[in-house]
């Protein structure tokens, strides 16, 4: 265990460089966008004196060139400082960690979601295996891949929650009541149901299609027949040899798609309203608010790391043969 | 002259009104819960900051007086004004009542609001011209002005949504633009701030000493930012919201639900704070700087066409920069350019323009702004008319920001489409648009074709002084012709602005700018 953890430090020490290096090509990107977040404000504010426009870019920093800028910016960054959001009159890191618990909640849900559905649907179509249970899994699995989750999304709000009446229509909690503890989290489960699945059914689909692959062909390891031989039960077989096996392709899949899902997150939460860092990183792009940009995605990047070191984690728990190095 | 209006008289109007749009006796309590697109990122700004923190700190905040109509102003904090015989002078008796946080209101808050913050930082040049406000006892503002100023403007100012009078006990001697204030206002109006749960919504509730006795009805009046506009509907829908304000559904979607039994649509309320889609003409493009190209380009768009089809009837063709309901104002008496392609290459063959080879006679850049869904389309439709007639498009579309950039700031464009608003008076937000004073380099919406024309200046610089209404309704109509005349920025449409309302809300849209008012009449069943 002594060299697990050893390969952990070392993991996270390489993980510096490379998110160093996600800050400087995030600040170059961002600033090749014409308009700056002077310009957003002159119009909303109706600023039009050009004095107080220079005045403002200066006390914002934007009068600096931009190698004196990033220079300006990494260097704040390692010492934990991710700068001002001035949309917010807040630090960057408070306003990010204010809203980083919706998002976190969506995207586990989430990603829970589509693990079980995926797992659950690609066990099922590999032991029924060209059958009729099969080959409809396959057809909603590739209309769930295929469909936006935007459209999916605005679908069950009008059927759930307009003609159905079922669900409410958006946000996280019912505004404006006090329904106690249990009260409000059965209020924010009521809430979560319908992004979560928006967000993981695409998710589930491929989680099901690798899933059922997986399965066969783990199904045709000869260490399976002699599992068979010795007298095993099918279920025993199925659930202690063949899926733990199987999951590691969907495994590998899942620490890829953090990143996407945070992505993905943006479309759900402004289609649900969901109050988290993916409305706001998305007004924050089209402000120009580039400190709060950056520091999402700094949050993002980081995220990605640990979850895929966890992945890493989780493989040698069903393969001891896999080592982390 | 002097003239004098008590507010019981216009109160009693009022309430005359409001019986006869309602029968029903207006109910105490409950909570209305209205939708908004986007989230504002302070709830209050010293300079107007956008129609989201308008849209919420005018139920908190109070102006001196309110805007009724294109032509009547009702009392707010004042509760009557005087004007001096040389219209320099402007009285305001002031209402007794006290701050949200228990501190007396004040000619004081006043007198610190319109020199300290208004003069300093509005765009509207009214408060530029304030020379002093004197204070004689607590309950009195005498405003005096550097020149003869026009009672309608002066009053359409005061009233106007960003004029809101803010507390100097909270205010003075701190930075203005990041007093926390600003996310929690503190004012005199019927609804005291609550929360702000950001990235969901704003609550208000009910100011139990409000002065207007009896009023507001509502106990709670909450925001919801719903960026999406499908989900929007489906608020509304549902019932989760009971009242969207200015368009908030892509038309065809505001057409579906006024067919609901539940809901209502209504476009009253805007009359003076009139939506334009406008077309900037850059005037430093010497093919452009030729007034005939101008009018080619006003004769070859079917304005018709962009109201019925793009707008689904949600607009009407404008005919000047004044829009008809501005009745004080407007004028039909102005050069008009009827849509006729072959008059428009004509005047293009005239000017000097003639069809190239493969039918071109230039091409031109058009930048098209995206805060209005309509606007790209518009856009779509303009260059396929433009390159009918033989002008060559550039159609550029850039996000919001890099618009701003784009047409304000860099002058890179030929034409645009992009979007004014007409306030309760022309020299609010309009002739800024044409005048030489009106060219900010950086500064958003105001001149950016660069026209400039000795004559029209005039115009407008006498308007701002004239205080005898007559004739200053001649030099506005004046303005409007040279504006149509020279066409240096082409008015397409006036967007016809509606709300969609629960029918269990009562009491709405029947004042000129109803969206900015404080809603104190409000009620819900």
């Amino acid at each position: 265990m002594n060299r697990t953890l050893l390969a952990v430090r070392r993991r996270l020490w390489q993980a510096i460089p490379i998110v160093l290096g996600i800050v400087v090509i995030n600040f170059l990107l961002l600033n090749m966008a014409p308009g700056d977040l002077v310009d957003v404000m002159a119009a909303e504010e109706q600023i039009n004196d050009p004095d107080v426009l220079a005045k403002l870019r200066a006390d914002y920093g934007l009068d600096q060139l931009l190698h004196v800028q990033l220079a300006l910016y990494v260097k704040n960054v390692v010492t934990l400082d991710l700068g001002w959001s001035y949309r917010h009159g807040q630090p960057v890191w408070d306003v990010i960690v204010e809203r980083l618990p919706a998002t976190l909640i969506l995207m586990l849900t989430a990603m829970a979601l589509a693990l079980i559905i995926g797992v659950l649907a690609g066990v099922v179509a590999s032991w029924k295996v060209n059958t009729l249970a099969d080959n409809l899994i396959s057809i909603v699995a590739i209309v769930f891949f295929a469909a936006p989750s935007f459209w999916i999304g605005l679908m069950m709000i009008v059927l759930f929650s307009v003609k159905l009446g079922w669900l409410p229509v958006s946000g996280m909690t019912t505004i404006g009541t006090d329904y106690g503890v249990f009260g409000v989290l059965w209020d924010v489960v009521r809430h979560l149901i319908m992004p979560a699945l928006a967000l993981g059914l695409f998710y589930a689909a491929i989680y099901a299609r690798v899933m059922r692959a997986s399965m066969l062909e783990v199904y045709g390891f000869d260490f399976i027949r002699t599992a068979r031989a010795k007298g095993l039960s099918e279920s025993r077989v199925a659930f202690k040899h063949v899926l733990r096996n199987a999951l590691l392709p969907v495994l590998t899949l899942l620490g890829l798609q953090l990143g996407t899902m945070l992505a993905g997150s943006v479309v759900i939460e402004s289609v649900f309203s969901w109050p988290g860092i993916g409305t706001l990183v998305f007004e924050a792009v089209l402000t120009r608010n580039f400190p709060l940009v950056m520091g999402v995605l700094l949050f993002g990047s980081i995220l990605v790391v640990i979850a895929n070191l966890a992945v890493d984690l989780i493989y040698m728990r069903l393969d001891p043969r896999i080592e982390l190095r | 002259m002097t003239m004098f209006r008590t507010g019981l008289a216009a109160l009693a109007g009022l309430m005359l009104a409001a019986g006869t749009a309602g029968a029903m006796e207006p109910k105490k309590g409950g909570t209305l819960v209205g939708v908004w697109q986007l989230e504002p990122h302070t709830l209050y700004s010293a300079r107007g900051g956008g129609s989201a923190p308008l849209l919420i700190n005018t139920k908190i905040l109070e102006k001196l007086v309110r805007q009724k109509s294109a032509s009547e102003f009702l009392p707010e904090l004042a509760t009557s004004w005087t004007v001096s015989d040389d219209f320099k002078t402007y009285t305001f008796n002031l209402v007794d009542t006290t701050w949200h946080d228990g501190k007396p209101f004040t000619a004081a808050d006043v007198k610190y609001t319109l020199e300290d913050v208004l003069k300093k930082l509005s765009s509207n040049a009214v408060f530029k011209k304030i020379e002093k406000v004197e204070t004689p006892d607590a309950h009195t503002a005498v405003v005096s002005f550097a020149v003869p100023s026009p009672e309608y403007l002066v009053l359409a100012s005061f009233g106007a949504s960003q004029s809101s009078i803010i507390p100097k006990h909270v205010y003075d001697g701190t930075d203005i633009a990041k007093n926390p204030a600003n996310n929690a206002p503190v004012g005199t109006g019927p609804f005291k701030f609550k929360e702000w749960a950001r990235g969901s919504h704003v609550e208000l509730v009910r100011n139990e000493s409000y002065w207007d006795t009896g009023k507001p009805y509502l106990a709670k009046l909450i925001y919801r930012f719903i960026r999406d506009p499908g989900a929007r509907a489906a608020a509304i829908e549902a019932g989760e919201v009971a009242l969207a304000v200015s368009n908030p559904f892509p038309p065809p979607e505001i057409q579906r639900l006024g067919k609901l039994d539940s809901l209502a649509v209504d476009s009253r309320g805007y009359e003076t704070a009139k939506w334009q889609m406008v077309m900037e003409i850059n005037n430093r493009n010497p093919i452009l700087a030729n007034k005939k190209v101008r009018q080619a380009i006003a004769t070859a768009i079917d304005k018709k066409f962009i109201a019925e089809t793009i707008f689904y009837g949600f607009a009407s063709p404008a005919t000047g920069p004044v829009p008809a309901e501005q009745t004080g104002f407007y004028t039909a008496d102005v050069p008009s350019y009827a849509y006729d392609p072959a008059a428009a290459k004509k005047l293009l063959d005239d000017a000097g323009y003639p069809a190239k080879d493969g039918g071109k006679r230039f091409t031109i850049k058009l930048v098209a702004s995206p805060w209005f869904a309509e606007n790209p389309k518009t856009a779509q439709y303009i260059k396929q008319s433009l390159e009918d007639v033989g002008i060559g498009i550039d159609l550029e579309t850039p996000d919001r920001a890099g618009t701003i950039k784009q047409i304000y700031f860099n002058y890179d464009f030929d034409i645009t489409v992009s979007n004014a608003v007409a306030s309760a008076d022309p020299l609010i937000g309009t002739t800024h648009w044409y005048t030489t004073d009106g060219i900010r380099k950086g500064a958003a919406f105001r001149n950016a074709s660069g026209y400039s024309n000795p004559e029209l200046d005039k115009v407008v610089a006498a308007a701002a002084v004239e205080t005898d209404p007559a004739k200053r309704k001649e030099l506005l109509a004046k303005f409007q012709q040279i504006a149509m005349e020279e066409v240096p920025i082409l008015h397409l449409v006036d967007i016809n602005m509606a709300n969609v309302v629960s029918k269990k809300v009562h009491n709405y849209s029947f004042t000129s700018q109803w969206m900015y008012d404080s809603w104190k009449d409000l009620w819900v069943e």
